[in-house]
């Protein structure tokens, strides 16, 4: 079981969070995770990096039809 | 190197690597330099880890024929700078398992490697290849070590699939050789297999409890994924 991955599910929608030391990466197929940027960023003092373009020393680019790493 | 030729694989499928005792040796400090750069740059590009670990078992007495291996892979570093991993969002979470060995890889004590990758719907995320710990007496010994190993990886792959909510039951892994898929259904214990460790006979227990099923895949594997106009070839075992 992984201690870091955190999973909340509403009805039809899903936010995946994955904690790896000081980094935080999320992903949801709703607005839920507009909604963790701000309960976040109101409980403790972290900046938003936007969408996903670097982790774990791997490029990563999000594109409409896949992601690619690189 | 730097106007090199691009080449599309770390390692020559045809490359042996020994001592060399007669080639003309090479200056040790600009070896290791290549290597210690080669190995920074491994945390970024893992594809290159087993070709630079294969170059780092010389470093003790270099020799032309090494620095040349080390060298191809700057070439194949050169060729896939814009090349990655696809992972297409329509594609299915079945997750599907490929092994393959190669007899006697290791000229200098003459062991196997075993090369094995495992793809979730069509999207590559792990693969591994690694010589293996002990001596295998045949082509079936050294297949069905690096069957158990991508079996292994299986049942990790499958605890992590869990914890996302994903319940895979079996999972099928592709092998090309028919002896191995035989010895996993019908473990007879004769002359030519019962020195096989015990510890490797694990993938007949998964078989039994039928985490996974075998395969046959005919066709040698060899295949290709095509990721922005460009191919990136994974070959498993040179």
């Amino acid at each position: 079981m992984d201690k870091t991955l955190f999973i909340r599910k509403y009805d039809n929608d899903v936010i995946l969070v994955q904690v790896y030391v000081d980094d935080i990466i999320f992903g949801s197929n709703n607005t839920l995770c507009e909604e963790f940027v701000a309960v976040m960023q109101g409980e403790f003092e972290m900046p938003m990096m936007g969408e996903l373009t670097y982790f774990l020393g791997l490029q990563v680019k999000l594109l409409n039809h896949g992601t690619f790493l690189n | 190197m730097e106007d090199c030729k691009e080449t599309a694989t770390p390692i020559a499928t045809n490359c042996l690597m020994d001592v060399d005792e007669a080639d003309q040796p090479v200056d040790s400090t600009k070896y290791r330099g290549l290597i210690g750069s080669l190995l920074y740059l491994t945390t970024s590009r893992p594809n290159i880890q087993f070709g630079v670990c294969l170059c780092a078992r010389f470093q003790a007495n270099p020799k032309e024929s090494h620095f040349k291996v080390g060298k191809r892979i700057l070439k194949y570093l050169k060729g896939t700078t814009n090349v990655g991993l696809w992972c297409p969002c329509d594609s299915n979470i079945n997750l599907s398992g490929f092994s393959d060995s190669d007899y006697t890889g290791w000229k200098l004590d003459r062991k196997s490697t075993s090369g094995t990758c495992h793809l979730l719907g069509s999207s590559l995320i792990s693969w591994n290849r690694k010589m293996q710990a002990c001596v295998a007496l045949s082509t079936t010994e050294a297949e069905y070590i690096a069957a158990g190993h991508g079996c292994a990886q299986i049942i990790w792959l499958k605890h992590q699939l869990l914890d996302y909510g994903v319940r895979l039951s079996k999972v099928p892994l592709y092998c090309d050789n028919t002896s191995v898929i035989n010895l996993t259904k019908n473990p007879i214990q004769h002359s030519k297999t019962k020195h096989i460790e015990i510890r490797h006979h694990s993938f007949v227990i998964m078989f039994k409890r039928e985490i996974v099923k075998s395969n046959l895949l005919k066709l040698k594997i060899n295949w290709r994924i095509c990721l922005q106009n460009h191919w990136l070839e994974i070959v498993l075992t040179s």
